[in-house]
Parts: C-alpha cells; sequence; structure tokens
C-alpha cells in the first residue's frame, strides 16, 4: 500500500494486519515521503513490512522517511536523469 | 498473493470521486481537485486544488506494467499480477476504508462485516504527498 498518515498505529490497523497475516497474507507499506519524519501509519505497525526509498547510489532518498519499523529498502527516486523528459521522482 | 478472487477483477471500496460507494469498479477516476471543489465542501478543507496524481495507477504501473510491448515502462515484477482495490480517492480517505481493503484482499472480509464495520474516520493521504 502506497498510503498512510502521521498517526500512532492505531488497535484498528493492529487487529486488521493480525487477521491479514494469520490469512497467510503480508502486508507492505510505504514507510512515508515527509522528508525523513518518522514512518508513517500504518507501515509503524507491528506485522506490517515496511518500505523506505533508496537513492542510485544506495543511501536513503531524502524524502523517504526512516525508523526502526522499516523492513526493506528498494531503489525509489533521485536518479540521475538529465534529458529535458526526465522522469518524475518514483516515490513509494 | 493470497486472494479471494481472479486477479483481473478488483473491488472499489472507496466513495470518492466516482459518485458511488463500495462497488466492483476499481477503476481510478483521479484525485484531482477544483477550486470550487476545495471552497465548497469541507472535508477537502486542508487539501489544495490540482490536478490528479494518478498515485494508484503510477504505483501499479511501476510493479506490474506489461514489459517488453514498446509501451510505457516495464514493471518490476515481470510476471507479477495486480489485484486493485482502490481506497483512497480525493483530498486521501479513510482508514476504515483502507482496513475494509485489507481484509477484502486477504479474503479475512464477511459480508456481515461490511454493514458493521466502523473505525475513527482519520483523514491519511497518498504517500506521494509532502
Amino acid at each position: 500500500m502506497s498510503l498512510g498518515g502521521t498517526q500512532a498505529c492505531s488497535q484498528g490497523y493492529i487487529d486488521t494486519i493480525g487477521r491479514v497475516n494469520a490469512k497467510g497474507a503480508v502486508v507492505v507499506v510505504a514507510a512515508g515521503n515527509s522528508g525523513g519524519n518518522a514512518v508513517g501509519s500504518p507501515a509503524n505497525c507491528p506485522g506490517a513490512l515496511g518500505v523506505a526509498g533508496l537513492r542510485h547510489v544506495g543511501d536513503k532518498v531524502g524524502y523517504s522517511d526512516l525508523g526502526p519499523e522499516i523492513t526493506i529498502a528498494a531503489p525509489a527516486g533521485n536518479c540521475v536523469n538529465t534529458g529535458a523528459a526526465r522522469p518524475a521522482s518514483i516515490r513509494s | 498473493m493470497v486472494s479471494p478472487d481472479d486477479g483481473a477483477s478488483g473491488t472499489n471500496f472507496s466513495s470518492a470521486g466516482d459518485g458511488n460507494a463500495r462497488d466492483p469498479d476499481a477503476s481510478d477516476p483521479g484525485d484531482g481537485l477544483t477550486s470550487a471543489e476545495v471552497t465548497s465542501n469541507p472535508i477537502f478543507a486542508n487539501c489544495s486544488a490540482g490536478n490528479s496524481s494518478w498515485h494508484g495507477t503510477q504505483t501499479a504501473g511501476l510493479i506490474a506494467a506489461t514489459t517488453d510491448n514498446s509501451l510505457g515502462i516495464a514493471g518490476v515484477g515481470r510476471t507479477v499480477k495486480l489485484m486493485p482495490i482502490r481506497v483512497l480517492g480525493k483530498c486521501g480517505g479513510y482508514d476504515s476504508d483502507i482496513i475494509a481493503g485489507m481484509l477484502w484482499a486477504a479474503g479475512a472480509y464477511t459480508t456481515d462485516e461490511l454493514a458493521a464495520f466502523s473505525c475513527p474516520p482519520i483523514r491519511l493521504r497518498r504517500a506521494s504527498s509532502t
């Protein structure tokens, strides 16, 4: 899921993720793109797989949020595109 | 992926943007807002007028766009299938819709729950918003 808010993880999300996990499914959620702030919700929930964004050289892209709730990181924006038709940054 | 349904079909759990409630059409009508909408509807008070981000469609393409067809981008997953479930619309959406979509996706949602579901109406924004 590429969505989130700035609040703490609610009991509703905790219960929901538990039920989804019990069905054998994984909940993958974007950490958020608020410039390195705390991981958003529901990415910050127990059982959720929070994803941060990396730039081309392998460290965290500036806009990706960061925190102990992050499980994995994957290529995001900030790639080296210099042409006039360069694509917009890829945000999670 | 554990799915209760064919990967080719989805369920639209959002009432925003397409003029109706939850239905089987997960098409993305966009989340663009006009100035008139922002000023006339209190639920858009904290959002700005602008064109649609097409964030869901963009993200779906990054994950699973058809490859080797000379059209647009190639998705990162060559054999990935998506089950589109739209839970956000203009100015974001609600935890209750997101949770319902999560449960539906995993097959953990019962018909009885559909009517009884109730969560605090915390407004969320898509992750691309900064």
